[in-house]
This record gives C-alpha cells, structure tokens and sequence, in this order.
C-alpha cells in the first residue's frame, strides 16, 4: 500500500512538472500587426515588347550594281545608304540598340588574291558627310580574307545606348560600302579576269534592344 | 457476562475513545477551544497586468522592382519598416514577414526571379549580400526575413528591406508575370 502511495506521489509530482515546463513555453503574450498596417508589395515583370522597342529602316530600293573604285563620297560608284533608328525604353533599365550586320549571300566566282577584299569597305556613320566623318564605333572595317556567305562584318555592336526613358524617333545613319581606289584588279582582252568585277552579294542588318543588366 | 468480558469491553470502549481523542486533537486545531485573530501588517498588495504593444510603422507599398544581376542597396527597391515597445509594453523579440498571396502570384516568378535582403538602418559591411535570399515556393503564403530582434525600448528600431528581379532568371518566361503580396510583422513577449 505504501509502495503504492510513493508511485502515485511520484506520477503526478513528474506530471505536474511536465506542465509546468511545457505551460512555460506558452505563457508570454503576442503582438501583431493590425492589417491595415500591413506594407503592400506587388508588381508585374513588364513585357519587353511594350516597354523596350526599336527599328532600323535601312532604306528602300537597296540594289547596287555598279561598285568599281572610287571615293566613298562617290555616289555613282559607291553606295551610301541612309538608314533611321526609331526607339523607345520604357523600362527601369537602361538599353542599348545592337546590330548585326551579315552576308547572307556571297557569289565570287573567281577567286581572290589574299588582301584583294581589303579593298572592299564598310562604315557606319552618323552623318553624311563621308565615309570617316562620325564613325559609329566598332562598325567598319573592311571584308575580310575568305568572306563568304554568312561573314558577319558587323557582330552585335552597340548601334545606340538608351537611357530609361529614352525616346528617339528616325535617328540618322549611314551605311557607307565602297570598293576604295587602291583596288587595281586587271581584266586582259575580252576576258574578265578580275574576281571584284564578278562579285556579287547581300547585306543584311538583324539586332535587338536589350536592357543593360547592372 | 461474566467479569472478564466485562473487562474487554471497556477496554475496547477506552480505546475507541482514546483515539477519537486523538483524532480531534490532531485534526483540531479547527475545533481548538481558544481562538484569536491573526496580526497582519503590509499585507495588501495591488497588482495590474502590464501590457505588450508595439509600436509599428509600415512603410510605403512598393510597385515596382528593378531587374538587377548585382544588387545593392542602393539599387534595389526597399521599404522601410520601424518597431520599438509602446509606452509601458513589456520587452519582446520581432519578425518580420513576407508574405504572398498565392492567388495573384505567377509561378514563374518563385524559385529564382525574385530576390530579398534587410539591413537594420544603413546596411553596413556585407550585411545586405549575407541577408540576401531568394523567394521559393516553400516561402509562400509566408516567410520570416527578419527575425530575432529584440525590441526592448520605446525607440523604434529601424529595418530597410529590399527587392529586385535576378537578372539571370528573369527571361521570356517571367515576362507579364504578378507578384503580389505583403510585408508584416508579430513578435513575442520576453521576460
């Protein structure tokens, strides 16, 4: 009886110290913070095609068929294209206006003598006025050794860099390709021996606007 | 009955007796024949609860967050949040919490696009990178980003919490995607 008693003290001496450590954890108060001064967070990722665009009209009626040496300035001759850049940035990021300028197509049925196609030239300018005048960087050069068809002469280069906010609207350039007077490819007789005088190819710009992700 | 019989009986009688005696005497202080009142000084007390209340200031909703590959204060968007014990409150600890409304939130955008930090006042040294964190889908409906701050007087602790879209995970998929959600907090009585 007595071992009996000392049990049952036992038990509830070891339950009621179970509760009181337990009953400890959740005693203290809480607080919270009443809804309406709940700080609201919400957003939407904004579709690119809204908020960031741009074109290049590069002009109309791009067909020459009469490149032969000669000044860049020479407008019988060479080719000056002028082009407009319309743009827009409507997002939180600066962008900037890339450009690719490709071969697409490249028909040189005679082949070249290395260095001949460094004659052959291409620029991008700002304004008219020549071909070297307000250069838009890294976009002209000359063709290179074994161009072919694909070549690209112009790799996603920076053709405008657009603040947020930044608007602009038939922005001018020019594409400038000249054949430049150091080229003295020889024909003998009837017989055209001269590979530039049986070239044959096409140009064509692709680019993006893409945000500069600081 | 003869003598002997006569003898236990009132032996037996006795001891009933006795420890009835023995009982009242025991138990019986209730049933003392004297009574007399107990002397008391400084035996009043008054007592009142105290109370536990915080102080808190939300900060302005944000609307719109920037798209960032290395973030830093000052370029991600923040709101500033403030808390500090009421007049009279007893101490606590604060949490802060996002929280996100599941109904209006794109899944495109948990798991990587959406980034967020906290600094205490002006983040100092490498506080905002080492409290940097990414809102996964576990986080939703709610996450503890700032937590453990003991609040133990009535001057408003300062908190700046940040922002911004992972420029490396923010791609076609993400694009048009909502976010929406909000910032609280609670916390917890101390001793």
């Amino acid at each position: 009886m007595k071992e009996k008693n000392k049990l049952i003290i036992a038990i509830v001496a070891v339950i009621l110290i179970i509760v009181v450590v337990f009953g400890a954890t959740y005693a203290y108060w809480q607080w919270k913070n009443a809804d309406t001064d709940n700080t609201n967070v919400a957003f939407i990722i904004p579709n690119n095609d809204s908020q960031l665009s741009a074109n290049l009209n590069g002009g109309a009626g791009i067909d020459i068929s009469n490149l032969a040496p000669c000044a860049c300035t020479n407008s019988t001759y060479a080719m000056m294209r002028p082009m407009a850049l319309t743009y827009s940035n409507n997002t939180t990021q600066p962008a900037q206006v890339k450009a690719t300028l490709k071969i697409t197509s490249w028909t040189a049925p005679l082949a070249f003598q290395s260095g001949d196609l460094g004659h052959l030239n291409y620029a991008v300018t700002t304004s008219p006025t020549n071909c070297t005048t307000d250069l838009v960087s890294s976009m002209y050069g000359t063709f290179p050794n074994g161009t072919t068809t694909n070549t690209i002469l112009i790799n996603d280069v920076v053709l405008k860099n657009v603040p947020v906010g930044g608007k602009g609207t038939n922005e001018p350039y020019y594409l400038w390709v000249w054949l430049d007077i150091g080229y003295d490819g020889e024909n003998v007789g009837n017989n055209i021996l001269d590979p530039m005088q049986k070239l044959s190819f096409q140009l064509e710009w692709s680019g993006t606007i893409e945000n500069i992700v600081s | 009955m003869n003598r002997t019989d006569k003898m236990d009986k009132k032996k037996l009688i006795g001891t009933i007796i006795g420890v009835i005696a023995f009982g009242a005497l025991i138990a019986g202080a209730t049933y003392a024949w004297l009574i007399s009142n107990l002397s008391v000084n400084n035996g009043t007390y008054n007592l009142k609860t105290s109370n536990f209340v915080i102080n808190y200031t939300n900060g302005t909703a944000i609307t719109n967050v920037p798209i960032l590959s290395s973030a830093t204060a000052s370029t991600a968007a923040s709101v500033n949040v403030r808390a500090g014990l009421a007049t009279g409150s007893t101490p606590g600890v604060l949490t802060i919490y996002l929280n996100t409304t599941q109904a209006s939130t794109d899944s495109e955008l948990l798991g990587g696009p959406i980034k967020y930090s906290w600094c205490e006042g002006t983040c100092q040294n490498t506080d905002f990178a080492d409290h940097t964190k990414t809102l996964m889908a576990a986080d939703v409906p709610q996450v503890a980003i700032v937590t453990n701050q003991a609040l133990t007087t009535t001057t408003q602790r300062i908190y700046n919490i940040y922002f911004w879209l992972d420029g490396a995970s923010v791609g076609d998929s993400q694009l048009n995607k909502t976010f929406t959600g909000f910032i609280s907090a609670s916390a917890e009585q101390t001793e």
